[in-house]
C-alpha cells in the first residue's frame, strides 16, 4: 500500500473512531441526585423514593441501557439497567431521572438500591462493567436538599431540586437578553464572529493551498514517468493559465479550417432521418394554383 | 315593492363598497404600491436584479391591496393560499433550496486556484459586524441587530434565513433591503473603490488562475463542507445546500440532479420567496421608522463590507512579492451578491485599463463570500437564538 493511501487510511479510522467515541455513553454525567427525599416528587408508585439524574451532554441520543450503576465501590455491576427499553434512551442534551428505591422490578429505571442519607458513593459504569463514566461522593443531606452540580461543573448543595432540568437558575430570558446585558455594545460578539469566519476561511485555504501543492507534484511526477526525465526538469502544465489552452485550441481550429477541403474529401452516405408524414409530404403538397379545366358539353 | 328593491340594491352596494380595497386604502398603501411599482420599473427598464425586483415589486402590489381580515386571503390570515407559501419563508425552507440552486451553479475553479482569495470572502463580512454594533448602539435588541446586521453579507436566501429565525417581524424588511442594494451594487460600491485605491493598484494586473483538476473540484465541497460543518454546526442548513448543490455540479455523474437544482428547484423557489417577501411588506407593519433605520444601516453595512474587502487585499498585498498582488479592485467581490459585485470589479478595472479583466479573479472572493456570510449567519444564530 502506497504512503499516501496509508494515510488516508489512518486518518479515516481516526476520524470514525473520535467520532464512536462522541456519541457513546461515555460522555454521559451523573448531575444530580436527592438521597433524603420526603417531599419533593413522588415515582410511578407514589412513594418519595432517592433518586439520581444522568445528563447526556452530546448532540446525539445516546442509549444507557446495558450500563451499570452501584452505590457500592467494590461492587461495579450491582444493577445493571436493561438494554432495549425506550425509556433508557436520552437525547440530545436531557436529564434521564433514575429512581434508587431498591426495588428493581418496578421498572427499568428503579435500581436494586437507595440512596443513602447520610452520604454514600453514586457511579455509572460502561456495559462491561469496568469502566467507569462518571462517579461521586455524596455528603449527607437534609430532607429534600439535592447534591448537583452547579454552573462550574462542581457538587454543591441546593435546595433548588430540579429533576429533570438544568441545575443552573433559569432567568427566563432568551440568549439574545443574556448576551445584550453582557456584551452591551457588541464588541465581543463582533470580535469573536469575525474570528470564527476568518479561523473557518483560513482552514479551508490552508487546506487546499496543501491540496494544491499535492496535486502539482503528482502530476509532474506523471509527467516525469511518461518522459523519462528527472521531476525536477519537468515543468508543471497546470500553471499555465486556461487562456494558452483556449489559444492553442483556436490555432488548431484555424489550422483544421484550412485544411478543410483535403479533410471533407470523404464519400459517405447519410441516412435521411426526415419521417414520412403526409403533412410533410411533397407529394401531397400543391405546388402550383390548379387550373380549373372546363369541359365542353357537346 | 320598488322603494323596498331599490333600497336593498343600495344596501347591497354599500356593504359591497365596504368590502373593496379602495374603500379601506390608506396612504400608507399607496406609498407602498409607488414602492413596489418603482421595483417593477428597476427590473425592467433598468435591468437591476430583475428575477428579484420584478416578484418582490409585484409581491408588494398584492400585499398592498387591503382586503378585510375575515376574507382570509392575506399573507398573514392563517390557511390561506399566500399564508401556505409563506410558511416556506417565516420557517426558512426556501433560502437552503436557493443555495442547492446557488451550489449547482457556482464554479469554484477560481477559489481552489488561489485559494487566498477565500480570505477577502472573510474580509468582507465585516460589514455585517458594522450594523450590528451599530444597531445595538441605536436601540435594536440583539437579535433585532444580529438580522439587521446580516444585510451586510450581500445574500438575500441567508438574509431571509437569518431574520426569520432571529426577528420574523422585521423580515420584510430586512429582505427588500437585502435584495434593494443586492441590486444598486453597481451604484454603491465603485466610489467606495475609488476612494479606497490609488490609481497604481488600480492598474494591477493579476496573474491567470492555474487550470484545476477535476479531482480538486470533487474535493472542494466535501472538504468545505466537512471544515465549516464542524467549525459552525448553526450554519449547516445553508452549507449543506451548498456545498451539496455543488457537488451535484462537480462529481460528473449527476448531471440531471444538477440541472434540476440550479433549473426548475432554484426559479421556483425564487418566484416564491420573492412573492411572498413582497406580499409580507404590508403598509400597516412595514412604513415604519424602524424600517427606515433597518434601511440606513443596510445601506451603511454595504459600504463597510466593500470597504473591508478594498483594504483587505491592499493590506495582504504588502506580504505578496511583485509580480503575485492582487489587484485591490476584487475587494469589493467579497461581499456575496453573486455575480453582480464581480462584475462591478471587472466594470471599474475595464474603466482604468481596458486590457485588464479582473472578473474571473473577482469570482473567487465573490463565492468565498457566499460561503463568509453563511458562515457568519451560522455564528450569529448560535450566539442569539
Amino acid at each position: 500500500m502506497k504512503k499516501t493511501q496509508k494515510g488516508f487510511l489512518l486518518f479515516v479510522v481516526t476520524l470514525l473512531s473520535f467520532t464512536s467515541y462522541a456519541q457513546n455513553t461515555f460522555d454521559l454525567k451523573i448531575n444530580e441526585l436527592l438521597s433524603n427525599n420526603t417531599q419533593n416528587i413522588v415515582d410511578d408508585y407514589g412513594v418519595p423514593s432517592t433518586w439520581f439524574e444522568i445528563y447526556n451532554p452530546t448532540y446525539g441520543t445516546i442509549d444507557i441501557g446495558g450500563c451499570y450503576v452501584t452505590d457500592d465501590i467494590n461492587n461495579p455491576k450491582k444493577y445493571r439497567i436493561p438494554q432495549g427499553d425506550i425509556a433508557t434512551k436520552i437525547p440530545s442534551h436531557q436529564y434521564l431521572l433514575i429512581w434508587a428505591d431498591s426495588i428493581d422490578y418496578h421498572g427499568p429505571l428503579y435500581t436494586n438500591f437507595k440512596l443513602n442519607a447520610d452520604g454514600g458513593y453514586l457511579a455509572l459504569y460502561s456495559n462491561d462493567g469496568k469502566t467507569l463514566i462518571d462517579q461521586v461522593k455524596y455528603p449527607a443531606l437534609d430532607a429534600n436538599t439535592s447534591y448537583a452540580k452547579n454552573q462550574n461543573d462542581e457538587w454543591e448543595k441546593s435546595q433548588r431540586v430540579t429533576p429533570r432540568l438544568q441545575n443552573k437558575p433559569y432567568d427566563g430570558k432568551s440568549a439574545a437578553e443574556r448576551l445584550g446585558e453582557r456584551d452591551p455594545k457588541g464588541a465581543v460578539i463582533s470580535v469573536t464572529a469575525m474570528s470564527v469566519v476568518f479561523t473557518v476561511l483560513i482552514l479551508l485555504f490552508l487546506c487546499f493551498k496543501q491540496l494544491a501543492k499535492f496535486h502539482i507534484k503528482t502530476s509532474k511526477k506523471k509527467a516525469a514517468e511518461a518522459q523519462g526525465v528527472d521531476i525536477d526538469k519537468v515543468e508543471y502544465a497546470g500553471e499555465e493559465s486556461g487562456d494558452i489552452y483556449a489559444a492553442i485550441a483556436l490555432a488548431l481550429k484555424l489550422y483544421q479550417d484550412d485544411i478543410h477541403d483535403v479533410e471533407d474529401m470523404v464519400i459517405t452516405i447519410e441516412r435521411d432521418d426526415k419521417i414520412y408524414s403526409p403533412w410533410n409530404s411533397k407529394l401531397q403538397s400543391l405546388r402550383q394554383t390548379p387550373v380549373i379545366q372546363k369541359k365542353q358539353i357537346k | 315593492m320598488e322603494t323596498g328593491f331599490f333600497d336593498f340594491l343600495l344596501e347591497n352596494l354599500k356593504n359591497f363598497w365596504g368590502y373593496t380595497g379602495i374603500a379601506s386604502a390608506t396612504a400608507g398603501h399607496i406609498i407602498m404600491i409607488l414602492v413596489g411599482l418603482a421595483f417593477i420599473y428597476m427590473a425592467i427598464k433598468k435591468n437591476w436584479e430583475p428575477m428579484l425586483l420584478l416578484p418582490i415589486g409585484f409581491g408588494i402590489l398584492i400585499g398592498n391591496i387591503p382586503h378585510l381580515a375575515s376574507l382570509k386571503i392575506g399573507v398573514y390570515e392563517e390557511g390561506s393560499v399566500l399564508n401556505i407559501l409563506y410558511h416556506g419563508v417565516r420557517n426558512g425552507w426556501y433560502p437552503p433550496l436557493i443555495f442547492l440552486g446557488i451550489g449547482a451553479m457556482t464554479d469554484f475553479s477560481t477559489l481552489i486556484s488561489n485559494p487566498k482569495l477565500l480570505l477577502i470572502g472573510a474580509a468582507a463580512q465585516l460589514g455585517i459586524f458594522a450594523a450590528y454594533t451599530t444597531a445595538l448602539a441605536v436601540g435594536f435588541d440583539p437579535n433585532q441587530a444580529g438580522a439587521i446586521g446580516i444585510i451586510g453579507g450581500a445574500d438575500g436566501p441567508t438574509a431571509i434565513f437569518l431574520s426569520s429565525r432571529l426577528a420574523p417581524d422585521m423580515m420584510g424588511a430586512i429582505a427588500i433591503a437585502a435584495y434593494s442594494y443586492m441590486a444598486l451594487v453597481p451604484v454603491i460600491q465603485p466610489p467606495v473603490m475609488k476612494l479606497f485605491t490609488t490609481h497604481k493598484e488600480r492598474l494591477i494586473k493579476m496573474r491567470p488562475a492555474r487550470v484545476v483538476s477535476s479531482n480538486e473540484k470533487i474535493l472542494f465541497p466535501i472538504v468545505g463542507f466537512l471544515l465549516t460543518a464542524f467549525v459552525v454546526p448553526s450554519g449547516l442548513p445553508l452549507l449543506g445546500m451548498l456545498f451539496f448543490g455543488n457537488l451535484l455540479k462537480e462529481s460528473g455523474v449527476t448531471r440531471r440532479l444538477a440541472e434540476t437544482a440550479r433549473g426548475p428547484i432554484i426559479d421556483i423557489c425564487t418566484i416564491l420567496i420573492g412573492l411572498t417577501v413582497g406580499a409580507s411588506t404590508q403598509a400597516t407593519n412595514f412604513l415604519n421608522l424602524r424600517s427606515l433605520g433597518i434601511f440606513g444601516l443596510g445601506a451603511a453595512s454595504f459600504v463597510v463590507a466593500t470597504m473591508g474587502g478594498v483594504l483587505f487585499v491592499k493590506f495582504f498585498n504588502l506580504f505578496l512579492k511583485e509580480g503575485n498582488k492582487m489587484n485591490p479592485l476584487i475587494g469589493n467581490a467579497g461581499v456575496s451578491a453573486v455575480p453582480d459585485s464581480a462584475r462591478v470589479s471587472e466594470e471599474v478595472g475595464k474603466h482604468y485599463d481596458p486590457t485588464n479583466h479582473l472578473l474571473m479573479h473577482a469570482m473567487g472572493p465573490n463565492v468565498a463570500g457566499v460561503i463568509g456570510s453563511a458562515v457568519a449567519a451560522g455564528v450569529l444564530l448560535g450566539f442569539l437564538s
